[in-house]
């Protein structure tokens, strides 16, 4: 049944109780606007520039093709040039649809055309991941694409929260913290208790070093102390979850940015869709008066 | 205060159903509520119990999936697979490794091959090594691809796959890189 609305301008939401109320922390429906729009608008960036090259993969002849598990599920055929070039032309349009929508604010037409982006983005990284090496910059942003439909009318700017707003945030904030925490169990997993006294990143600046990072290879206490300082920052990642201080919140998320930019200079290697979705823990709904601190008249 | 019974209304709509879909299955918020309240005021309500049911479950089974591939998991079980990028620890005394591809063209040239000319990455190439060493033909289907990206471009009809280790010491490279061809396939 309906539950009862307490009436009056305190009107709040069941308070959030337990793990489920971590859940569904009440958030500004503005945010996922905002997300909407970034999420939507950075697909044909990323498609048609900064990850190109899973296009190319229609023209790789299927013996190459190692299909990924959702794909061997799926039966997911080996691409041609032409299944990827429909594909691209349906995600691209699909994509531009919806950041239209979000724009014009019609709520149902961002929600299909949100759905059939996560569709067809999950397609495309099938065929971009099936061919001998998976990239670890997607789940966040893949789980962004996901959760996004689940919400409903939401405008930029908007500084009214809702549960569902919340879980969908929430399902980024935790995807994007998962993705670090878990890097380092998996360098426990392979790599051993031992792996940050290794030369990996020496390897790493071999194989793809560029201009500024190549004194690191005669300093090898440089790569070293970074290799700590990696995995202890992963291993610590989940405290950005439980901040309760919205400042401290952002300042690590900026640090993780500057993280990300350091990477990149060093070895060329950026996670751009997870940036992405790194940006669900930042305010975008727009900061001053917080909805929670509104009172009656 | 005044305005509120609005609220009572919109609660009985949204659990019908909300059929212009501006609700979230939840169904939480109303753009006229919101609008006639002050701006910033909270519009949420509980959402019901379905809804944070589904959720939960969801939630329960993306983060299950991916703890359990990080456990257990290959790469092949991506999305939910391990995040092994750089887990592999490399030996400060041990042997770095990196391979790439080479060519000789109808013109007998040597060339290097990127991997944007056969439409693979570098790190695909490497995911395949295994099966390159035991079958050198597969080079071939560089071939083909090459061909298929570049119709103009001189033929191949010699494709190398070389690896370059590079020694360490104390996680410091030294001497120069030796290259090695690991197969080769001619036509």
């Amino acid at each position: 049944m309906a539950s009862v609305t307490t009436p009056g301008p305190v009107a709040r939401p069941a308070p959030a109780r337990g793990l489920a109320g971590w859940w569904f922390r009440p958030t500004a429906l503005g945010r996922v606007a905002a997300l909407r729009l970034l999420a939507y608008l950075f697909v044909p960036v990323d498609v048609l520039l900064t990850t190109s090259w899973v296009y190319q993969h229609g023209d790789v002849p299927a013996v190459f093709y190692r299909p990924v598990l959702p794909a061997r599920w799926l039966h997911v055929p080996a691409p041609t040039p032409t299944s990827v070039a429909v594909l691209r032309a349906l995600l691209v349009g699909a994509a531009v649809v919806a950041a239209v929508a979000v724009l014009t604010r019609t709520t149902r037409l961002v929600r299909v055309a949100g759905v059939t982006v996560f569709v067809l983005y999950g397609w495309w990284m099938l065929i971009a991941m099936s061919y001998g090496k998976v990239d670890h910059d997607r789940f966040a942003y893949l789980v962004l694409l996901a959760v996004l439909p689940t919400v409903g009318a939401a405008r930029l700017g908007e500084r009214r929260t809702s549960e569902p707003a919340g879980w969908a945030v929430r399902m980024v904030e935790v995807a994007a913290v998962a993705t670090y925490f878990l890097a380092a169990w998996a360098k426990i997993r392979f790599g051993h208790w031992n792996w940050a006294t290794g030369a990996t990143l020496t390897g790493a600046v071999l194989r793809r070093g560029t201009g500024l990072s190549d004194w690191m290879l005669h300093a090898p206490w440089f790569l070293q102390a970074f290799q700590w300082i990696l995995i202890t920052f992963e291993l610590c990642s989940p405290v950005i979850l439980f901040v309760r201080r919205d400042r401290t919140r952002y300042v690590l998320v900026g640090l993780l940015y500057a993280f990300h930019v350091a990477t990149f200079v060093m070895i060329r290697i950026i996670f751009l869709p997870h940036l992405i979705a790194l940006a669900a823990f930042l305010p975008l709904e727009g900061r001053g008066r917080r909805t929670s601190e509104a009172h009656g008249t | 205060m005044e305005r509120r019974p609005t609220t009572v209304t919109r609660v009985k709509a949204d659990v019908g159903g909300d059929p212009s879909g501006a609700a979230g299955p939840g169904g939480v918020t109303d753009e006229r509520a919101g609008g006639a309240t002050e701006p910033g005021a909270p519009a949420a309500r509980p959402m019901r119990r379905v809804g944070r049911r589904l959720r939960l479950v969801a939630a329960a089974v993306v983060f299950g999936a991916l703890l359990l591939g990080t456990i257990r998991g290959q790469d092949s079980d991506f999305p939910f697979g391990p995040f092994r990028m750089y887990a592999t620890r490399q030996r400060p005394d041990g042997v770095s490794a990196s391979y790439r591809i080479e060519a000789i063209t109808t013109e007998g040239r040597l060339m290097f091959v990127p991997g944007a000319a056969y439409g693979m990455r570098r790190a695909e190439i490497e995911g395949q090594i295994p099966r390159f060493v035991a079958r050198p033909a597969l080079l071939s289907q560089l071939a083909v691809a090459y061909h298929r990206r570049r119709p103009d471009a001189p033929e191949l009809v010699e494709i190398h796959l070389v690896r370059r280790r590079q020694q360490l010491e104390g996680s410091r490279p030294t001497g120069p890189p030796v290259d090695q061809v690991v197969a080769t396939w001619h036509r």
